[in-house]
């Protein structure tokens, strides 16, 4: 036991040792109290956020470390700037991990029902349709939407099938598609798609649910709602500020990227102060990321589980490329904050929660299999 | 649940094939663009002939002596524009990766 849990106390001792490291430093030339509360504050955390829940609440240690993680850099790319950014961004880290094991805990309440697929439906489309009659306020809830959708399919999909399941999906696109949030329409369709085409397996639903998304973006571009993507000066700002730190990093501290570029977004703060090379380490942890979720979907025993799983792997996986080539001026797409790189609370506590119901279905598989354990030792 | 969860793997395979592809991208637009001006590069590697980085460049060779560099002719000096007691180092065409 002491032999496979060392690897996973190594990475959290390094993690955390490397985020002291990276706040300390700057605190030592500075001489700032905040500086040296950051250091302390994210070191416990990550310790304790990284041992403790996994110990209580069986949560996936590989999930919730790289989510802290990834939680962490933002701090540290703010702290040599900007203390009070750094020091509201760990608060908002602080309610995300308490909206990860919120996420945990209910995967245990959450049954594949009627009553379940019909609330999160009526709460997502409710989430998206406020934010097309609130005019021009842009409500920043379309990540738990989303998560609201997926729980909504993985319901209507395990009580009643496919079709009954593309519904939400189908709304949920379409009022996307009416406020012009394009690529998140294309996220959900892609990952309704994928759920069906894995989950039903019928190759008729498949082709029905891929007729039906694609009348609703033609729809959308034959009566103007898909936006014409041309590059703006965002965009044509977006990979100079990225790459004019260097490889290693700027010599001072960068406080905040281009105006032009979405405030909200890490990336470009992370980029300024540490290079392209740290950078580009930290957006390879995405991968494993992914990866331990779709094992995780991939164990599940329920079809409920599989799919809110898998569901949440795409929901969460589908949103990094574009999000990428736009910043790196590949795409002409709307740039938007990476997932977990992001200083919206809303939209930090939404993925946070995402990871935890994976981090949830984790644990059920861990249970199963420790019922199963028990089962195989009492036949002896 | 056997098929379903063989397409899960599936769509992993697909996610990371799609990550994968999309980091080479970012990579290389990053590079291509960090062709043109890329301070960090310019400041490890002194490819260019500014007297800054061919003092730092001469400054970390302590076996050559400022005797043996004034003995030393550069390889294409241009009349009029070298420092006295200091080399001009100009980028081989042939191992300037960067592009600079």
């Amino acid at each position: 036991m002491n032999r496979k849990s060392s690897p996973r106390f190594r990475f959290v001792g390094a993690a955390a040792l490397l985020a002291l490291l990276a706040l300390l430093v700057p605190a030592l030339r500075e001489g700032d109290q905040r500086l040296y509360l950051l250091a302390a504050g994210v070191t416990v955390a990550m310790l304790l956020g990284m041992i403790i829940p996994a110990r209580l609440f069986s949560l996936d240690r590989l999930i919730l470390s790289l989510a802290l993680w990834l939680g962490a850099v933002g701090i540290m790319a703010l702290a040599p700037a900007s203390p009070d950014a750094a020091l509201m961004q760990l608060l908002r880290c602080s309610v995300g991990a308490v909206a990860l094991i919120i996420g945990a805990m209910l995967i245990r309440l959450l049954t594949a029902s009627m009553l379940t697929a019909w609330i999160s439906s009526f709460l997502g489309i409710l989430l998206l349709a406020g934010g097309l009659f609130a005019g021009g306020a842009d409500l920043p809830l379309t990540e738990t939407a989303l998560i609201l959708l997926i729980i909504a399919f993985s319901s209507f999909f395990a009580c009643h099938g496919g079709l009954a399941a593309l519904i939400p999906g189908l709304v949920g696109t379409a009022l996307l598609l009416l406020r012009g949030m394009t690529v998140e329409a294309a996220v959900l369709a892609l990952t309704v798609l994928f759920l069906v085409w894995s989950a039903d397996g019928r190759t008729v639903v498949t082709l029905a649910a891929l007729a039906a998304f694609a009348v609703l973006f033609l729809g959308a571009g034959f009566l103007g709602y898909l936006p014409a993507f041309v590059p703006s000066d965002a965009q044509s700002a977006s990979l100079p500020a990225l790459v004019s730190a260097g490889l290693f990093g700027a010599e001072e501290a960068v406080a905040a990227p281009d105006a032009a570029l979405p405030a909200a977004s890490l990336l470009y703060v992370i980029a300024g102060n540490y290079g392209l090379v740290f950078t580009g380490l930290t957006l390879l942890l995405y991968l494993p990321l992914v990866l331990r979720g779709a094992s995780v979907a991939g164990f599940a025993r329920s079809r409920f589980h599989a799919v809110l799983a898998m569901g949440c792997v795409l929901i969460f996986a589908l949103r990094i490329p574009p999000v990428l080539l736009s910043a790196f001026g590949v795409l002409p797409l709307p740039l938007s904050p990476l997932p977990l790189l992001t200083d919206s609370l809303p939209d930090l506590a939404a993925q946070m929660l995402t990871l935890g119901l994976l981090c949830g279905v984790s644990s059920v598989n861990e249970a199963d299999l420790a019922e199963d354990a028990h089962l195989a030792m009492l036949a002896k | 649940m056997k098929l379903m969860r063989s397409r899960f793997r599936l769509i992993s395979l697909l996610l990371t094939c799609v990550f994968l592809l999309t980091a080479v991208v970012c990579a290389a637009s990053a590079l291509r663009q960090a062709g043109i001006a890329l301070p960090s590069v310019s400041q490890v590697i002194p490819i260019s002939g500014s007297p800054s980085s061919v003092a730092s460049f001469a400054s970390s060779s302590p076996e050559v002596s400022p005797a043996e560099e004034e003995a030393t002719p550069a390889p294409s000096e241009t009349p009029g524009e070298n420092i006295p007691g200091e080399t001009t180092i100009q980028p081989d065409s042939e191992y300037n990766i960067f592009g600079l």
